[in-house]
């Protein structure tokens, strides 16, 4: 007996990962029950270590420390590539300093005394990262920090010693890490040695060296032996491997859950554990297989169920963000307003979101909406230019933001991203938008949800990780190229041929990308190790996206053992030939059966029984008044106009764009601003900035997004186009001798039994006589030409109408109520901006010396009305006429027009009739 | 062999094995000891090529038995040439200044990029503000606006520009273009001569007419067309402005209507209309339009070189490189930093570019510096085979290399792909498409049992819908084929003869228009066919899909909800659902409750699992895989998957590039309609379609074979079109200098047609060429049979075609019995064909088998729900119902209890009281750790106390347990009876020889001592009955209660 009472020894049997510990656990709790005695990884034994050795924790700003002594030296290396990307540099400079931190045994890369053999390259870098270690000083990053702690404790100080039993290369350890074990033993050297267990050493062992478990005389157990290295005579192939080529990861799946449930009908002595399927890391993968083996009511075991979760909080900053930077993009405005983060309800959010992107950008509050509702609002209208401003809205912002419990994680963090950027506010006086941006761009968050391992399930073990639990059937999925191995990028800072110089110079082992490959493929032996019986290859050919995929890098090495290197493809039993597949072994199939067709869909006019104009009345129980453009949409496609009415229109969300319809819009603004009543043009060579002043005042309430400078080429064929369309009119309305009565004026009259209504372009005088109602269109003469003549006219028509059957809506216009008690005739008028021709319905005196005035016909419009007329009594009794398919040929070849009432829900063409809709001929 | 040589080229024509030819010459060399694996560079033109082309190397040396070499492989760069650039852009980013980890932008980010720098430059603006004049309106068949045209048309300036090797602004690109067109363009005149003849003729006609006579043939459309026209030419050309730059006012007044039969326009016009149209036809003589174009290309070349300083400039601050930068910039490292040359060359050992003929300028200077410094080359390629024009190859490079190294050449003159008679068909057609420039290849397969040649004979023209109606011939005679068992060919998985079967044959087409045509045909026949086809989005799954989603992202939508509730899976016809929504009642049905219960609290989930769980509720993969064409509708849903994956991989500044903010499903379904507006292919639905026959373009049949190829769509004509744009040389005497004599030639579109007819000449005479490459490419993929189509009835007819081509020039000749050549004869199997009135069917229903594994062979069983747990930790056992109850022996108190403010407690107290405990039992003079540890948790106030209460437990104990050993966070493993295993750490064991006592603390504040003592016996069994199973005599269980300072002890025979 010392005088010095031994410490107690905790023996720790070090594993790579939480998969091996898993196994070995197992193994030893198998052979009998065990005190004293750790298994885990690095991690959990520096936890132990740390503990034992009362080693504090430890303050983690080593990244800020890292990034300022990144700058503070005198032109290193990356210099140049830190300007432009910041944290990719300093990711890259970090790895490699780090690798070469691991490979020696102070709290610095060590100057290199001798370059032989270095390229200069090389030298400058480890030079370069030297200083960096001379200006971090002392600074190490958390966990090597621990570790220099744990090394530099005195062993008198711990409560207990640590026994670390560990196989070379079983993990990869780098010298620090060594030489923190070689701490461990030394303290555990100077205490009598306790009894060990040489059993559990053989455990660990048996798993770290991937002991075959397959017999030497089957296929797989050669495979097991001797894959990736070189000699020894080819084994014929047996029914312990087999390779299937399915299209998809999908297909994989659902194969392979059939292929599970074959082998446990055809071996009753198989339990559901011996069954294994290795699968790649992706969370397609895991996804899928959890939805499809429960399908076929398989258990599963190990499962990952990591999924991803939105970063709502740095999601509704990073918006908001958008939202101040004028001018904002409609959809940032909109996804902001969505975000569960806003003071209001989800509904109330969508509502308001759908109205921005249907181009309304006002969204005034709701009704009735409280206090915190109108701030957000405001905050979101508003823009900033400074810092100063900014950083106040962010602070009103992040008090008014509000969340359910289950979303209070994500308040937090939107609270400390606004309180980042305040930071940054405060220390700037300049808006650097893109640098804001970037510091709360949000990421995917992993969930902390853990697998469920159990004694029943599949057993699921990962690419990426030491096989759990030994089984006798194993099924790989994804057996392609990128998996098994899955690549090892290269670095920027040193090639590998560079680490290998540096190896030799400072006699390190850095691993070199070849080091970390071949550690993978170590590991991929070690699974394939550790299945007795048989493995099933599946191989799909197709990425989701559809592109086609090669087989895994180790086929070939696998086919070699097999003496097939130079027809490993031939291996692969493609499911979709009949022949290949007969070869399968287990292959789950289902009787033979025929397709069969969907729900068909029934095409007959519809029968609503009620009065369909009735669905919208006003005060008084009467209709409201149909508008021109409503009743064309009616005259094309009923159903499509009882969608409409019905607010039944698909809801989506687009980007704002230069749509030919919204520039239609800015154009009749212009228009509308030069030609009214009274109104003097300016000078021909006036009229330009006349226009583009205009245009300036349009776009800002109609479409501000195309301010930005990517619309520039929009913005200026716009002003150029519609000078040119000014121009010709404004000579147009001099030749004919117009008079302008009024300028976008309400008009209401009957038509066909029914109050109508609607906002004409323009209303001229010619002579005493004669008025003339005039609409601008954004397009060129010849398709409303075809038209016209065509007599399929509605939209002016419809104005003559309103005129001749009431008039303007308010009489706030003498003149013009006056004229129109004159009124002989009224045409009408469509003004071509395009190629600048005015077609008309009048024959006018004079006009035939007009150049570009031309009378398409007397009757533009009889055919149309005609229809509207029938249209209208269809719905009056409830009738909705579907239309047919050659619908939309019709109306472009007999009427003249292509119309957009054919998409305004993808439903009118799917209950389109063959041929044509009733009555039309 | 001591040494590699410098240079080898290798011609290869179709099915000479090229990259067999590259793998055994890499396998000698490595062999040799003159490549290592590793240093081997290889770049190719697709992925799909390069990924081979590594596996079948790797395989060969793993055939020679060099597996190390093989896993060295790995480290090669065989990949395409945007790879090989990546990765020298990656590998020497800090050389560059680059990001070391640089990303690729996409299509948005790329076009908001070009149109903010567009904004940037001031030398368009005179075009943008007059798009129309310069050519650029709304183009009917892409849907682009002219402004979209106009920007296309800068971009490929700016492509054209990089792909030059453009390294800075310089005015000689422009002056150069300029150049090219006055050189081409001819003699010119005197304008204002021209200019006053011309307006002095139309003052004078229309001072004689000054009114239009458009109104004078109301019942002669043209004629009141045409007259209306005229009218308004004549107005505009009163201005000396306007004649003096609208040119093509010019050439409509050349064509100034006369009087015609039955439109005689009045006296004295017809003579002032003739002046008029002599002066217009001045126009070609006029210097205007030349100035005009000069100008025009300058302004744009000069344009796109702002563009391109900004656009590089942009890219540069975000860290981002496009795909032309993955070898612009790698060539520039490589040009400019000797540095960089030298390091990359003691990585490479010998450099093999194959597809040579495919290169462009630019990416042949990239390649070229390693072949320069001294890297052994070897290039493979095939001038004959060279169609990537459109994508900016350009074969001259190649036959330059070709031309300058004659000793170097080593052309492949073997084929193993097409039987005897097959080749000796396609070496006579070689010979006669190629002259002086064709390889002959020797058959090297063995006959076929298939008749090699076949010729379906049209003899009338097709009166409307041609390729359907060729394709119902075509069809007519595979069916044929199909049903005949005697027609086999050799399956090279079985390796032996079997049946012929649709995916055996391919319809060749030049232009995937052409195919859908022939794919109606083909299955109104009833054959199934594989094509790429278009219609992704509007396919029945995935609109029922994106419907789905819409209803999930706002249940307030209602065009969803009717949506979903009156197609397929709904229960409801339109009228009832229509009647629903008509009452005002909202819409109500199993299925949108199902997709209500998903649609609550949405907020957290990504559209990737929004997506999949909208499949799963709506059971969406299980009820599309029995329709008809279910392969194709599940292929579907599942790119709607992957591009939700997609989605959430693009970077969030990229995503607003595009306009798309947000990470929900609205902003998702926004971002996946545009793509699908870019690229709305349906995947392929299988890996083989057994029965299908395979339809491709002649384009994309490069590289690929089949057992049956028909040659379709011959009729097609050849013709090229202005405005066109490409590079020209004036020599290719220095292949290293190639880029800086590269110069751009525009060819622009002008109004006066013997103009456009001088600059087409060429590229007539260039597409001529490149027409009989495609139709090389097309006649090499059969390997045992090969039908073409001959289009007699275009005999006579004008225009070139692929079947003139053939026919005319090369003096193919068709006889009832076969094809003759140049006095050669080829038996054919001829099929004579009337297609006159092809009438088009309804597709037939064809009663589909469903495909037997997969999801249908899935038995459906519930999950049986009881499970075991791999492991259980001890502390997980709290609270469960115990075995037997604990019955306490003996309680004794070491210390008053500790006073804790009540409030504080929770699992954070109770870790850090147990760390006290096993800190201060095995170090009584570690209080310093233990103050530190509570005052970081604001306990500071009770380290004292604490420390106290451990000293008095410590000496409690010792005494109690006097003389055994004490063991803390004692770590236990055991195997329970239900086959878990047992995990966990027994805070004290007392060990005295065999005999054991469990101690464990506890920090809870427990009134009820008894109920306590229940609560932690499975914990305490638990650790006993392992520490039993190590064969200890488990003495006693206890309870260390901190807070009152207590401890309980049981005994444990009763367990
Ligand atoms: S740990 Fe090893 S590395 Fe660190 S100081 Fe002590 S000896 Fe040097």
């Amino acid at each position: 007996m010392t005088s010095r009472q031994d410490k107690q020894v905790v023996r720790f049997l070090l594993v790579p990962d939480a998969g091996a510990a898993r196994r070995l656990r197992r193994l030893i709790a198998e052979r009998g029950a065990c005190g004293g005695v750790l298994v885990g990884t690095w991690r959990e034994l520096l936890d132990l270590a740390s503990k034992a050795y009362l080693v504090e924790e430890i303050d983690d700003d080593w990244g800020q420390a890292f990034n300022e002594a990144l700058t503070a030296l005198d032109d290193p290396f990356w210099t140049e590539s830190l300007k432009v990307a910041p944290s990719e540099t300093a990711a890259a400079v970090e790895a490699a300093y780090l690798g070469l931190l691991s490979t020696v045994d102070h709290r610095g890369p060590l100057p290199l005394e001798h370059y032989d053999g270095v390229p200069t390259r090389a030298q400058r870098r480890y030079a370069n990262l030297c200083s960096l270690s001379a200006h971090l000083q002392r600074k190490l990053p958390t966990d090597r920090e621990t570790e220099q702690r744990i090394v530099s404790t005195d062993s008198s100080l711990s409560t207990h010693l640590i026994q670390v039993d560990r196989i070379p290369g079983y993990p990869l350890l780098s010298p620090r890490q060594v030489c923190l074990l070689e701490k461990l033993d030394a303290d555990l050297s100077q205490q009598a040695p306790a009894g060990a267990d040489a059993a559990l050493f053989g455990l660990l062992e048996q798993i770290a060296l991937g002991y075959p478990t397959a017999s030497s005389t089957t296929a797989l157990g050669q495979v097991q032996r001797r894959l990736f290295l070189p000699g020894g005579n080819a084994i014929q192939t047996d029914s312990s491997l087999q390779w299937i080529g399915c299209r998809d990861f999908l297909e994989e799946i659902e194969v392979a859950a059939g292929m599970v449930q074959t082998l446990l009908a055809e071996h009753p002595e198989l339990s559901a554990s011996d069954i294994g399927v290795l699968v790649p890391d992706e969370f397609e993968y895991a996804l899928a297989m959890g939805e499809i083996f429960s399908l076929a009511g398989l258990q599963v075991s190990g499962l990952p169920v990591e999924r991803w979760r939105r970063d709502l909080g740095r999601e509704a900053v990073l918006l908001f963000l958008y939202c101040r930077q004028k001018p904002s993009p409609a959809m940032a405005i909109a996804a902001c307003l969505t975000s569960p983060l806003m003071p209001w309800a989800r509904e109330v959010g969508a509502a308001l979101a759908q109205k921005i992107m249907d181009g309304d950008y006002r969204f005034w509050p709701p009704a009735q909406s409280d206090r915190s509702t109108q701030d957000m609002l405001g905050l979101i209208r508003e823009g900033d230019d400074s810092p100063a401003s900014l950083a106040n809205a962010l602070r009103a912002f992040s008090e008014l933001l509000r969340a359910s419990a289950d979303l209070e994680g994500h308040l937090r963090t939107a609270r400390a991203a606004v309180n980042e950027l305040i930071d940054h506010l405060d220390r700037h006086n300049s808006l650097d938008w893109r640098e804001l941006r970037r510091r709360v761009t949000p990421r995917y968050l992993a969930s902390d949800a853990v697998a469920n391992f159990n004694l029943e399930g599949i057993t699921v073990w990962r690419e990426s990780q030491e096989p759990w639990k030994a089984v006798r059937h194993l099924l790989v999925l994804g057996f392609t190229g990128g998996h098994y191995p899955a690549p090892v990028g290269n670095s920027p800072v040193f090639s590998d041929d560079e680490i290998a110089a540096l190896n030799g110079a400072l006699g390190v082992a850095l691993p070199t990308r070849a080091d970390r490959l071949l550690a993978r493929r170590h590991r991929f032996r070690r699974q394939l190790a550790a299945v007795s019986d048989a493995v099933t290859f599946c191989v799909p050919r197709r990425a989701s996206l559809g592109t086609p995929l090669g087989p895994a890098d180790s086929h070939v090495f696998i086919a070699d053992v097999l003496g097939l290197s130079n027809d490993a493809e031939g291996l692969v039993c493609d499911l979709d030939d009949a022949v290949q597949r007969a070869k399968v072994r287990h292959l789950a199939e289902a009787p033979a059966a025929l397709a069969s067709l969907p729900r068909p869909m029934q095409l007959t006019d519809l029968d609503l029984g009620r009065d369909l104009l009735e669905l919208r009345v006003d005060a008084a129980g009467q209709p409201k008044p149909e508008s021109p453009s409503s009743l064309e949409t009616l005259m094309v496609s009923p159903l499509a106009w009882l969608l409409r009415r019905l607010e039944a229109e698909p809801k989506s969300w687009a980007p704002e764009e230069a749509a030919p319809a919204l520039l239609g819009q800015i154009a009749h603004g212009v228009f509308e601003g030069l030609f009214a009543p009274g109104s003097v043009l300016p000078s021909r060579a006036g009229l330009a900035d006349r226009v583009a002043e205009l245009l300036e005042v349009k776009i800002g309430e109609l479409a501000p997004f195309l301010r930005a400078p990517q619309w520039q080429v929009e913005r200026h064929n716009l002003v150029g186009s519609l000078t040119r369309a000014v121009q010709a009119w404004a000579e147009v309305l001099g030749a004919i001798d117009a008079q302008i009565l009024a300028g976008e004026v309400w008009l209401a009259g009957r038509f066909h039994g029914i109050a109508i209504h609607g906002q004409a372009d323009l209303i001229l005088g010619v002579g005493d006589e004669r008025l003339l109602v005039v609409d601008y269109k954004r397009s060129s003469s010849a398709g409303r030409r075809s038209r016209m003549q065509r007599c399929y006219d509605s939209q002016a028509s419809l104005y003559r109408t309103m005129l001749q059957s009431g008039g303007p809506k308010n009489q706030e216009n003498p003149v013009l109520a006056e004229r129109l008690a004159k009124a002989h005739a009224i045409g009408i008028v469509y003004y071509l901006l395009n190629d600048q021709v005015a077609l008309s319905d009048a024959t006018l005196s004079g006009t035939s010396s007009v150049a570009r005035w031309e009378v398409a016909g007397p009757d533009v419009s009889s055919a149309a009305i005609t229809l509207i007329g029938k249209r209208l009594d269809n719905i009056r009794s409830g009738r909705v006429v579907l239309n047919g398919t050659e619908d939309p040929a019709y109306f472009e070849k007999a009427a003249g027009f292509k119309s957009y009432a054919f998409d305004v829900s993808p439903l009118v063409r799917l209950f389109a009739r063959n041929g044509h809709a009733e009555g039309l001929e | 062999m001591t040494a590699l040589p410098q240079l080898t080229v290798i011609p290869a024509g179709a099915g000479s094995g090229k990259t067999y030819t590259i793998q055994e010459r890499l396998g000698e060399w490595v062999i040799a000891g003159l490549v290592r694996p590793e240093c081997i560079v290889a770049v190719t033109f697709t992925e799909a090529a390069a990924s081979e082309l590594k596996e079948r190397i790797r395989a060969r040396l793993i055939g020679l038995g060099r597996l190390d070499d093989a896993i060295r492989l790995d480290q090669a760069y065989i990949s395409t040439i945007h790879g090989f650039g990546s990765r020298l852009l990656a590998e020497f980013a800090f050389e560059g200044g680059a990001s070391p980890s640089p990303r690729l932008l996409n299509d948005d980010e790329q076009n908001v990029l070009v149109r903010q720098a567009i904004s940037q430059t001031d030398k368009v603006a005179a075009i943008t503000r007059d798009l129309a004049r310069y050519g650029y309106t709304y183009e009917y068949a892409s849907e682009r606006s002219g402004e979209d045209v106009f920007r296309d048309e800068m971009l490929r300036l700016v492509g054209l520009l990089r792909a030059m090797g453009w390294d800075g602004p310089d005015p000689a690109y422009a002056a150069k273009a300029a150049n090219w067109i006055r050189e081409n363009y001819g003699m010119t005149g005197n304008a204002t001569r021209m200019n006053m003849a011309l307006q002095a003729a139309v003052e004078a006609l229309l001072g004689a007419f000054p009114d239009s006579l458009a109104e004078m043939f109301p019942a002669n459309k043209s004629a009141t067309s045409e007259l209306r026209r005229d009218f308004r030419n004549l107005h505009d050309a009163k201005s000396a402005d306007r004649l003096g730059e609208d040119w093509k006012l010019w050439a409509e007044l050349g064509e100034l209507r006369p009087s015609r039969r039955g439109t005689a326009l009045p006296d004295g016009y017809d003579a002032l209309a003739e002046a008029v149209r002599g002066a217009a036809a001045e126009l070609p003589m006029h210097p205007g339009p030349l100035q005009s174009a000069e100008e025009q290309v300058i302004a744009l070349i000069n344009a796109a070189q702002d563009v391109l300083v900004r656009y590089a400039a942009s890219k540069r601050e975000a860290g981002l490189v496009d795909y032309t930068d993955m070898v612009a910039l790698a060539n520039e490292l490589l040009a400019k930093r000797a540095d960089v040359l030298e390091s990359l060359l003691g990585r490479v050992d010998c450099l093999v570019v194959d597809e040579f003929q495919d290169t462009n300028p630019l990416q042949f200077a990239l390649v070229w510096h390693l072949k320069q410094a001294g890297v052994p080359t070897m290039v493979v390629g095939d001038l004959k085979q060279a169609i990537m024009g459109f994508q900016g190859a350009d074969p001259r490079l190649f036959r330059a290399l070709q031309d300058q190294n004659l000793e170097n050449l080593a052309p492949l003159k073997s084929n193993w792909r097409s039987q005897p008679e097959i080749m000796k068909f396609v070496n006579a057609v070689g010979a006669a498409l190629f002259p002086g420039a064709y390889t002959e290849l020797d058959p090297q397969v063995s006959a076929s049992p298939l008749a090699p040649l076949e010729v379906m004979h049209l003899t009338t023209r097709p009166k409307r819908d041609a390729h359907f109606a060729k394709g119902l011939a075509l069809g007519t005679r595979l069916q044929s084929l199909l049903s005949d068992p005697s027609q086999v060919v050799f399956d090279r998985h079985l390796k032996q003869q079997r049946q012929i079967r649709g995916s055996d044959i391919a319809v060749l087409c030049p232009t995937g228009n052409m195919l859908a045509g022939y794919a109606r045909a083909l299955r109104s026949l009833g054959l199934q066919v594989q094509l790429d086809e278009e219609g992704w989005i509007e396919s029945r799954a995935v609109q029922i899909a994106l419907h789905a989603l819409a209803y999930v992202a706002n249940p307030g939508d209602r065009h969803a909800a009717l949506y979903l509730e009156v197609t397929e899976l709904g229960m409801r016809g339109l009228e009832e659902a229509l009647r629903i929504l008509v009452d005002g009642t909202r819409l109500e049905s199993a299925l949108l409750t199902r997709l209500d219960v998903l649609a609550e609290g949405t907020t957290e989930r990504t559209v990737y699992t929004l997506i999949s769980e909208t499949l799963a509720t709506l059971e969406l993969f299980d009820i599309v895989h029995v329709w008809p064409a279910g392969r194709q509708e599940r292929a579907n849903l599942l790119r709607l998957l992957a591009e939700a994956g997609e989605f959430m991989d693009a970077q969030r500044e990229a995503l607003a590039y595009g306009g798309y903010h947000g990470a929900g499903l609205q902003t998702f379904l926004a971002w996946l309609n545009n793509k699908a507006g870019r690229d709305d292919t349906m995947p392929t639905p299988s890996v083989l379609d057994e029965h299908a026959l395979e339809l491709v373009t002649w384009h994309s049949s490069k590289g690929r074979e089949w057992p049956v190829v028909a040659v379709c769509g011959l009729d097609k004509t050849i013709s090229a079109s202005l405005p066109r744009v490409g590079l020209g040389y004036p020599d290719f005497n220095d292949l290293a200098d190639l880029l800086h004599k590269a110069e751009i030639e525009y060819s622009p579109k002008f109004a006066a047609k013997p103009i456009n007819e001088r600059f087409l000449e060429p590229l007539q005479k260039d597409a001529g060429v490149e027409a009989r490459r495609v139709l090389y490419v097309a006649i090499t993929r059969a390997r045992e049979k090969l039908i073409l189509e001959w289009p007699e009835y275009l005999a006579g007819g004008e225009p070139v075609s692929y079947w003139s081509i053939l026919a005319r020039e090369v003096g193919l000749e068709l006889t009832p019995t076969g094809l003759t050549l140049n006095g050669l004869g080829f038996p054919c199997v001829v099929s004579a064909v009337d297609s006159t009135d092809a009438e088009e069917a309804d597709e037939p229903t064809i009663s589909e088998p469903l495909i037997a594994f997969g999801r249908r062979a899935i038995r459906r069983e519930p999950v049986k729900s009881s499970i075991t747990a791999d492991v259980v930790t001890a502390s997980s056992l709290t609270g469960l119902q115990p075995d037997a109850a604990l019955r306490v022996t003996e309680t004794h108190s070491y210390s008053p209890g500790l006073l804790l403010d009540a409030a504080a407690g929770g699992a954070a107290l109770g870790t850090l009281l147990h760390r006290c405990f096993e800190i201060l039992g095995a170090q009584p003079n570690a209080t310093d750790v233990t103050d530190r540890l509570l005052a970081a948790a604001k306990l500071g106030a009770i380290s004292e106390p604490v420390a106290a209460h451990v000293r008095a437990f410590e000496v409690w104990a010792r005494t109690h347990f006097d003389g055994a050993e004490i063991l803390r966070e004692w770590p236990i493993l055991a195997l329970r009876n239900d086959g878990s295993v047992l995990s966990g750490t027994i805070d004290l064991l007392f060990r005295r020889g065999q005999d054991v006592w469990v101690l464990d603390h506890k920090s809870d504040q427990m009134d009820d001592r008894a109920a306590g003592m229940q609560r932690y016996s499975s914990q305490l069994h638990a650790y006993a009955s392992a520490l039993r199973m190590q064969g200890y005599v488990v003495c006693g269980v206890g309870i260390n209660w901190i807070r009152s300072g207590e401890v309980d002890l049981a005994m444990t025979e009763s367990v």
